[in-house]
């Protein structure tokens, strides 16, 4: 097809190379694309750090209180900053929610590694996944209007904010996450572990609590620790559901503050900007900012670990080989003689029986029954999470389908709930999106070209490359803050179109990067050996040879990136607007957004309750068709593939 | 098994990839080209008391396409010194600490909310009464003891002053009132509600010699706190011995959920919370809108605030739950529009 | 369901005079009878009838993919684990079909143990290793599960070396010392029948040849049955062999008579080293 293109232009193998400097124009751009991870750390840094300087430049600001205080009164005539009340918000919210949803998704990842015969779990594992792809937002509402009215049947005590509520939600949120990452640690545990198990006669439930589980702690543990952070940098849900007022207690049916919801909270309630209630935000996103990347930091070496094949935890480390070595070979000394003569004393006595044959039968059978109702635990597991998506979206689609009328798609808004329409919202996102890709992608693609193809593995490269992967863990309100602080407010873009989509692309571009990185590595090394091997640079080979191969992967994960990036809340609440009668025609305009139209309307009286459903619909409606998009190229793009 | 050699790039992904980011480009071009000017662009945003009354205006409003957002009045005013908005909300005054925060005089600003010179950022805020904010105070359907309440019980029952804890405590309902533990479901801190609610209520509220302190900050744990008027309009809806506040907007939305208390100032000059009423009515509020300076005719605001001030404008703020102007005051809205030139 | 712990008293009334080797025929041998087995269809084992004789040693050699391994793997029922593997004929034992969908596996792996090519100690501690198989069995007693730990790893000649660290983890442990660690860890369970599927092909010669006096140990007490590549170590240590090739077992017999003088060309192809 395309093969001679290059050849032609280089006839004689003399020739000076003729794109020289092109070349090297090309790469020299690929490196500072790849420098943008630095200047984004920057950026959250200096946002942080400097909104936490102005905060403890408050007179009434202590260091120690804000640390170990027991009362977070931020607006009161008497303000107090003690965080421990967020801190045990966001405590309670991390640990319900892992409480549920770590054995739940360990059961559900057994199954699926386990039991599920292949078909089925092919089918299973997207659904289970389907529940990462719906937006956070539409969780929170979930939990206010559907899991909040349970909840309070229940327990007639429950306030209409609780903890409970957003914890139950929550846990299905990250689901996925431990799902996803125990399966595979589970699936990596090596087969002949399970066939030494079974050769000894233990029930496949033996094998998978006794040798797979234990085997995949580590990628367990890691997929909870993964779970956890989400939890805690998960804003919507809280914000929605357990509540704003912030009060240092252990009650789960009681409101709380997780720290997300207060930075939330500087943005839609009333709190005065330029007041340490206000900056509060920034030292509380710091805290929340070192917390998470902690975790992830942690979770992300033992993944790390696991990806590379070293999945046992208890392999002794090097050093403790060779002290093991060390030890035997001492040991040896006195043992060689002896060993000798060992094997040939020697003697078998198959007369000494440890194992009482009685009771072998009757405990045989209890084990079996054991085997089948450990099995059927874990499927329920999984059947749990599905029974709730489905009930999710039923629940929805029966709330808001009715409202769902040409008028309300696009007809112009009036204020009363008869004349609600989310035309500028949904004008708003696809703006939004399609900025956002413009800003993200260029820059995202570039970087992992440049790491993949051009760069060596140097300490800067390295560096860049984990800088990236902290990127990824940080929480959607802290980028949030970053755009209000640095877009919004030091490039003077204001609450615009703009300042709103380069949010977003900040919080897509380690997504993108990573899967681009992924389309880039699928593409057979032999390709590039071939194409240097006739004498193409490294950015011909790039381009000719690499690229196209690697394209259809790319806009798969650039679209699932961006139907995120749709249906993403937290980054622009400082951001977007709550009304506007028409579509922004500038990227200068302020703009409505979808899910920022989604939570308005349900912080409003019931009428507006069905429309925010209706609007929840068409969010997903949009979601599910660009994800249908995604899996249509990479299908189209596999099956035309011949390698 | 991939082939050693196979040097058969497919570039029509390359192609579409390509095609889709350039189309987004000349979209997102377009955007920047498409402001066609035709109708002027005002950003208003502010105190979420304003907000349902500003989202009306802008919904029928047709000769400015205005966006709306939220924040609160502080927010509001702050964003305009920034001249981050052109129409600042406020349920409350503008005072000399809004100026402080940008640097300024706080001298520079009367006791009435006005300024008498710009504020470093150049802008020179300026005071329009818009409409008037009516305070319900909210009890379940099923109370039949305390439909009626004056300031002096309202400050038993919500001041950390000695507080009654059981409804027959508080002075005057005696017999009537069940021995039952009284809860208060209302706005935080953080609200301009709780702020007016409890000025009213509590004498020399936000001085040093303050009387009392809100029952909030008594920490008997009676007070339950929320940002959320469903929070609070079901609570006290689920809960017969509740009592709290919200704005009239909200109530009246809610009527066949709760019932509205009659307030009174003194002993007993019990008045009903209605939008009609509201100048019998002890708790009622104006809302302001600040500009930068009187916008000269011609200008966007100045027509904008014409229809908000004008006939039109007016008669949406019942519909949404505010008192218009004439029932307060009929010169007010006359005299304000006559500074716009009309 | 089928479970052996009724055979064992049946079988341990037996009197069977103790070390002679029997050329009778007794219940405790293997029979193999008109057995196939298929991968998705495709045959893998065609037509294998044979007699595995209690307390000896039996080889299978053949070239790489004639169906040794598979033969092997199906005598305890291993092969069920691989989707898609099936199987018919019959293979008794103890006077019971084992290939009877009523017989349970887990029963009949507890008997019949196994030892893979590659050592695959679980990653935990050596005493572990052991005790693992014991304790699915009921044995919760620390005192005697630590009685039982320290008999097997004596009968596997491996006490002396590990005594001191039976905390320490396994996989510290060398390749020679981790298979027969988990040689050891089979016996833990008193089988009847040891499988090894080629159990020395990733040790060197001296751990090798470790084994091969082990399973020379093995053979008074357990009947085993090992799939090897190397012709030499099926001479030296294996009792009877069969020859395999292409899913038939082309020969079965004595060692000495399959080495010196096989009865069928390919047998004697294979074992000159002239195949292919």
């Amino acid at each position: 097809m395309n093969t001679g293109g290059y050849l032609r232009g280089r006839r004689s193998p003399l020739t000076k190379r003729v794109s020289g400097l092109s070349e090297r124009a090309v790469i020299t751009f690929l490196f500072l694309a790849s420098s943008a991870a630095v200047f984004i750390t920057i950026a959250i840094i200096y946002t942080l750090v400097e909104g936490t300087f102005n905060f403890f430049s408050f007179e009434e600001v202590k260091l120690f209180n804000f640390l170990f205080g027991t009362g977070w009164v931020p607006s009161g005539r008497d303000p107090e900053f003690g965080m421990l009340p967020l801190i045990s918000g966001t405590l309670m919210v991390a640990g319900g929610t892992i409480v549920i949803a770590g054995p739940i998704g360990i059961g559900a990842a057994l199954f699926l590694s386990e039991y599920a015969p292949f078909k089925l779990r092919t089918f299973l594992k997207p659904v289970v996944e389907l529940l990462a792809g719906i937006p956070s937002i539409v969780y929170g509402f979930f939990a206010l209007f559907t899991i909040g009215p349970l909840i309070r049947d229940i327990f007639p005590e429950a306030t209409y904010f609780n903890v409970l509520q957003g914890v139950i939600v929550m846990s299905f949120m990250v689901l996925p996450i431990i799902v996803s990452i125990s399966d595979d640690a589970m699936k990596a545990v090596p087969r002949y572990l399970r066939e030494a198990s079974l050769a000894l006669g233990a029930t496949k439930w033996e094998t998978s609590f006794k040798v797979v589980i234990p085997a995949a702690s580590s990628g367990i543990a890691a997929s909870i620790l993964l779970g956890i952070a989400r939890a805690i940098g998960e804003t919507m849900v809280v914000t929605l559901a357990v509540g704003s007022v912030a009060g240092f207690h252990f009650n789960f049916l009681k409101e709380a503050q997780p720290m997300t919801s207060y930075i939330a909270q500087t943005a839609t309630g009333d709190i005065p900007p330029g007041t340490p209630a206000a900056e509060a935000a920034f030292a509380v996103a710091l805290v929340l900012f070192l917390l998470t990347f902690l975790i992830n930091r942690i979770a992300g070496r033992i993944v790390f670990r696991i990806k590379k094949g070293s999945m046992a935890k208890r392999e002794p480390s090097f050093l403790k080989k060779k002290a093991l070595e060390i030890k035997d070979s001492i040991l040896k000394k006195d043992t060689m003689i002896e060993e000798e003569t060992v094997s040939r004393v020697i003697r078998i006595d198959r007369s000494k029986r440890s194992i009482p044959e009685k009771g072998q039968d009757r405990r045989l059978r209890i084990r079996h029954i054991k085997g089948t109702l450990g099995a059927s635990l874990s499927a329920l597991c999984l059947v749990i999470a599905v029974i709730f998506l489905i009930y999710l979206l039923y629940d929805v689609f029966k709330g808001g389908y009715g409202v769902i009328s040409w008028d309300f798609l696009t007809g112009e808004p009036g204020w009363r709930v008869s004349e609600l329409s989310i035309m500028p919202a949904i004008m708003g996102s696809i703006y939004l999106m399609l900025l956002t890709l413009v800003f993200a992608v260029p820059v995202s693609v570039a970087t992992a070209i440049y790491f993949n193809e051009i760069a060596r593995d140097t300490f800067y490269t390295r560096f860049i490359k984990r800088m990236i992967q902290n990127l990824a863990g940080v929480p959607s309100i802290v980028i949030g803050l970053v755009g209000l602080t640095i877009f919004v407010r030091l490039f003077d873009l204001g609450t615009s179109l703009l300042a709103g989509s380069l949010t977003l692309a900040l919080m897509m571009m380690p997504i993108i990067v990573v899967s681009s990185e992924e389309a880039l590595k699928a593409v057979p090394q032999s390709f590039r050996e071939a194409a240097r091997g006739m004498g193409a640079t490294r950015w011909q080979t790039v381009k000719d040879h690499v690229l196209p191969n690697a394209v259809p992967g790319m806009i798969t994960g650039t679209i699932l990136a961006l139907s995120r990036a749709i249906g993403e809340t937290a980054p622009i609440l400082f951001i977007g607007a709550i009304f506007a009668k028409t579509a922004p025609n500038g990227v200068m305009d302020s703009f409505v957004a979808l899910p920022l139209t989604i939570f308005y309307w349900s912080r409003q009286v019931e009428e507006y309750k069905p429309f925010a459903e209706g609007t929840i619909l068409v969010l997903l409606a949009i979601l599910l068709t660009m994800n249908a998009f995604a899996i249509i190229i990479r299908y189209r793009s596999q099956k035309r593939r011949d390698w | 098994m991939p082939p050693v050699i196979a040097l058969k790039p497919n570039r029509n992904w390359l192609i579409a990839g390509s095609g889709v980011l350039v189309i987004a480009m000349v979209v997102a071009a377009g955007c920047i080209g498409g402001d066609d000017g035709d109708t002027p662009k005002l950003v208003q945003t502010g105190s979420s008391t304003v907000l349902p009354l500003a989202i009306a205006w802008a919904a029928e409003y047709d000769d400015a396409e205005i966006t709306v957002s939220g924040g609160g009045s502080s927010h509001g005013i702050n964003a305009l010194l920034n001249k981050e908005t052109d129409l600042g909300d406020a349920s409350r005054l503008m005072k000399g600490s809004d100026y402080e925060k940008v640097g300024g005089d706080t001298g520079l600003v009367t006791s009435d909310g006005q300024a008498t010179g710009p504020a470093p950022t150049g802008v020179t805020p300026y005071k329009w009464v818009v409409a008037y904010d009516v305070l319900a105070t909210i009890v379940n359907k099923d109370n039949d003891w305390a439909e009626k309440l004056n300031y002096t019980q309202l400050y038993k029952i919500f001041t950390d002053d000695d507080p009654a804890k059981y409804w027959d405590e508080v002075p005057g309902l005696g017999s009537t009132a069940p021995h039952e533990k009284i809860e208060i479901y209302a706005p935080d801190e953080a609200s301009g509600t709780y702020d007016y609610f409890f000025e009213e209520i509590i004498p020399k509220w936000g001085k040093d010699d303050m009387h009392a302190d809100t029952r909030l900050n008594s920490g008997d744990g009676v007070y339950h706190p929320s940002a959320d008027d469903n929070v609070i309009l079901n609570a006290i809806r689920d809960n017969k011995y509740a009592i709290g506040y919200f704005g009239f907007a909200y109530y009246k939305d809610n009527t066949d959920k709760v019932q509205a208390v009659k307030i009174a100032d003194e002993d007993d000059n019990y008045e009903e919370p209605s939008l009609s009423n509201v100048k019998n009515y002890p708790m009622a509020r104006p809302l302001y809108i600040y500009t930068d300076g009187i916008p000269e005719e011609g200008d966007a605001r100045n027509e904008y605030l014409r229809y908000v001030l004008g006939p039109e404008g007016q008669a949406l703020v019942p519909e949404v739950g505010y008192v218009d102007l004439d029932l307060v005051d009929p010169t007010l809205a006359s005299g304000q529009l006559s500074k716009l030139g009309a | 369901m089928f479970s052996f712990s009724r055979l064992r008293s049946k079988r341990d009334g037996q009197t069977d005079p103790k070390g002679t080797i029997s050329t009778s025929e007794s219940e405790n041998d293997i029979l193999i009878e008109d057995l196939n087995i298929y991968y998705s269809g495709k045959k893998a084992v065609d037509d294998v009838s044979m007699r595995i004789k209690e307390k000896s040693v039996t080889a299978f050699i053949g070239p790489s993919g004639c169906g040794k391994s598979t033969l092997l793997r199906n005598i305890n029922r291993m092969n069920e684990e691989i989707v898609g593997c099936t199987f018919d004929g019959r293979i008794l034992w103890m006077g019971q079909n084992i290939l009877d969908r009523k017989v349970d596996p887990v029963s009949l792996r507890r008997r019949i143990g196994m030892v893979f090519q590659k050592p695959n100690p679980f990653p935990k501690s050596i005493f572990d290793n052991i005790a693992y198989g014991p304790k699915l069995l009921g044995i919760r007693n620390k005192k005697e599960l630590a009685g039982i730990v320290e008999r097997i790893l004596k009968d596997a000649a491996l006490w002396e070396e590990v005594k001191d660290r039976l905390k320490d983890p396994a996989m510290g442990l060398s390749g020679g010392q981790q298979q027969r660690l988990c040689i050891a860890r089979a016996l833990a369970v008193e089988p009847d029948v040891i499988l090894m599927d080629e159990p020395c092909s990733a040790l060197d010669p001296i751990a090798t040849a470790k084994i091969e006096d082990l399973i020379n140990e093995l053979k008074k007490e357990y009947t085993v049955v090992i799939v090897t590549h190397n012709m030499q170590q099926a001479a030296r240590i294996s009792d009877n062999t069969g020859f395999m090739y292409l899913g038939k077992m082309i020969e079965f017999g004595r060692t000495q008579q399959i080495f010196e003088r096989p009865k069928e060309e390919l047998t004697e192809k294979y074992i000159r080293g002239r195949f292919g």
